[in-house]
Formats: C-alpha cells, sequence, structure tokens
C-alpha cells in the first residue's frame, strides 16, 4: 500500500467524527426557531439590515471574484470603475452648443459684485484741516499749501464728501 | 446504481417544485435529506462543531430564500452543496486567526471500522496513537491547509465524490480539482508522516 493510499485510509477515518444522531433529530427544530428569528428582524429602515444588505454585496462580489484567477484585479478593476463614476457624478453639465432658444442665463454673482458701496458714514476725512494746493515743482508740500483733492479713507463716491455728520479729526 | 441516482434527483425535482409553490414541509423533507452530508462538509473544513451549526442553519436558510431562483440546471444536491462550500469559505477567510479545534466525538463504530482495523494491525504508529491524538492530529493537520485545497480533500477524500461533482460544485475544471488534490496529498504527507509507513 503506498502513501497516498495510506493518507486516504486516514482521512476516511474521519468520517466517523459525527455529532451522533439526537444532532440530527433536533436540527430541524433549531432550524425552524432561527428561521422565525430571522423572519421578525426586517424592516428597510433598520440600519442594522442596510449593513446586512452590504455584507450580502461585498459576500455576492467575494463569490463572484472567486473564480478569478487573479481577484485583485478584479478589486483594482472595481475601484476604478467606482472612481470613473464617482468623477462623472462630480462633473459639471456641459454648455449647450446648438442655438438655443433660450437666452443665456445672468452671470452668477461675483464676489466683487456681492460688495454693497461704502456707507458715507463710515468714510473716515484724514483731516479737516484747510485743502492745500500741490507744491510748485520740486518743492515739497507744506501743510500751508491747500489741497485740491479729497483726502479721504474710502472709495472716491459723492456721498464721500466731508459732511457734518463726520468727525473731525482733532487737530 | 444509476437507477437509484437518477431517482434520488427526481425525488429531489419534486420536493423542490413543490417547495417553489411554498409546501414548507417538502424543504423540510430536503433538509432532513442533507443535514449529516452538509454537516460533515462544513465540520470537515471548519473543525469547530459550533461554527458548523451556525453555517449550517444558514446555507438551509439561504437556500430556502434563494428557491425561486433555482431553474434546475444542475441538482438540488450541487447546488446546495455550492452555497455551503462558498459560504463556508466566506467564513473561513474572515475567521482566518482562530485556529482553535472544537471537535465532535468519533463515533463507536469506528472500532469495527475495516480500515481502521488494517491500519491499526499495520502501522504501529496509528495503533499506539490513541483516537483522540490520532483525530486530533488529523484535523490540525486539515488546517494547516489552504481553504481551497482543505475544500478539495473534504469533498474527495472524506465525502467520496468525484472528480466531475467537485469540479461543478467549486466551479472549477477537473484539472484543477486534480491538481488541488495532489498538492493537499503532499502537504497531508508531511504533516502525518509519522502515521505513514
Amino acid at each position: 500500500m503506498n502513501k497516498d493510499e495510506q493518507l486516504s485510509r486516514l482521512l476516511r477515518l474521519k468520517r466517523h467524527e459525527t455529532p451522533g444522531q439526537d444532532y440530527f433529530a433536533g436540527f430541524l427544530h433549531d432550524f425552524h426557531t432561527y428561521q422565525r428569528l430571522h423572519a421578525a428582524a426586517p424592516s428597510p429602515a433598520n440600519p442594522a439590515n442596510a449593513l446586512g444588505a452590504l455584507a450580502r454585496s461585498r459576500e455576492w462580489w467575494a463569490h463572484a471574484s472567486q473564480g478569478l484567477r487573479r481577484p485583485a484585479l478584479a478589486w483594482g478593476a472595481l475601484g476604478a470603475a467606482a472612481s470613473a463614476a464617482l468623477l462623472l457624478s462630480l462633473r459639471p453639465p456641459a454648455q449647450p452648443t446648438g442655438l438655443a432658444a433660450t437666452p443665456p442665463a445672468p452671470p452668477a454673482p461675483t464676489w466683487q459684485s456681492r460688495q454693497t458701496p461704502f456707507p458715507a458714514a463710515q468714510t473716515v476725512p484724514v483731516s479737516s484741516a484747510p485743502r492745500l494746493a500741490p507744491p510748485a515743482p520740486g518743492k515739497r508740500r507744506t501743510s500751508e499749501q491747500p489741497q485740491d483733492l479729497p483726502n479721504v479713507i474710502g472709495p472716491a463716491t459723492p456721498a464721500a464728501a466731508p459732511s457734518a455728520a463726520e468727525p473731525a479729526r482733532p487737530q | 446504481m444509476a437507477d437509484a441516482a437518477l431517482n434520488d434527483k427526481q425525488e429531489d425535482r419534486d420536493l423542490v417544485e413543490r417547495a417553489q409553490e411554498g409546501d414548507c414541509a417538502a424543504f423540510d423533507t430536503l433538509i432532513l435529506k442533507y443535514t449529516q452530508r452538509l454537516y460533515a462538509l462544513i465540520y470537515h473544513m471548519t473543525s469547530h462543531r459550533e461554527d458548523t451549526h451556525d453555517l449550517l442553519q444558514e446555507v438551509f436558510a439561504r437556500a430556502f430564500r434563494n428557491l425561486k431562483s433555482f431553474r434546475g440546471q444542475s441538482g438540488f444536491y450541487t447546488w446546495i452543496y455550492t452555497i455551503a462550500v462558498n459560504l463556508t469559505l466566506n467564513f473561513l477567510k474572515k475567521r482566518n486567526r482562530r485556529r482553535m479545534l472544537s471537535l465532535d466525538d468519533v463515533d463507536s463504530g469506528i472500532q469495527h471500522d475495516g480500515e481502521f482495523l488494517e491500519l491499526t494491525a499495520s502501522s504501529d504508529p496509528v495503533r499506539e496513537a490513541g483516537l483522540h491524538e490520532l483525530q486530533q492530529h488529523l484535523n490540525e493537520a486539515l488546517q494547516k491547509l489552504s481553504n481551497d485545497h482543505r475544500a478539495v480533500v473534504t469533498l474527495f477524500d472524506i465525502q467520496g465524490l468525484p472528480h466531475a461533482e467537485i469540479s461543478s460544485i467549486l466551479k472549477v475544471s477537473e484539472g484543477t480539482v486534480r491538481s488541488r488534490l495532489h498538492y493537499a496529498h503532499k502537504q497531508l504527507q508531511a504533516h502525518l508522516s509519522n502515521y505513514l509507513a
């Protein structure tokens, strides 16, 4: 008797490992109890069922990829397909290329267009002193010379002109 | 022999048709018919009786849920065996770290088994090793195989299914079945060399 035959005989001895006839006699009853317990549970709103569905889908995929020679490739392909689907879903809708009957939509408001005009009350005069004239060429401006240009901080709007409401800068 | 197999298949077909029409008693008959064989299949793959019990319940529950989709291209026997093997393989992948054995008792019938008597007569190690020790070593050696190799050994050596049937259950070619068997036998011979003359 060769080793392979001896091994087969040894392995066949494992047939004698059994839980006994009592187990098999009671199995049907156990199974009915198991079925009743599981039949009571399902509800689509139950998150446990969602997890179960996820587990079943994983199981299905594991089973489906089992027959492949290189399951790692199958996982890679699945990952690539999922990434492509995600990219497609994130891509903005394509611009109409034909002569569309609908007029183009107004441009979306930008950050600048949303800015409200700077209110006059918030403009702060740098100085309420008499305006100085521009200095003569080659000369430095002095505080006695009048100034033509308004010297205020803020946007140059008509409302930005100095008013009585504006506080005067202390001299 | 072939007639008996045909009758068996026809009987399964009738029971399945009745169960598909909602006759639960027909499905119970199928459970009673296949419990022992499926238990043995799962048990020899897991070497754990509690896991086997849980998996066996899940196998029948899944078969019951999917019974409507069973079209009868293969026999019910092959179909439910495929469910059992796939469920067990998936379970074993997750269970990879646990290696504790939980073994069934060896029935007293082994003392009258001709092969056992012959082995104890011809092999000193088998005779000297207690029955429990031999069982432990056999299970440990099987657990050292990969899950796929253990499935083939279980179906072929322990359950005695032909290569073609195993190939249908595992959805692999007969060549793959044979090569897995060859490799698994080499490994088992190395692990059980003490028991082989």
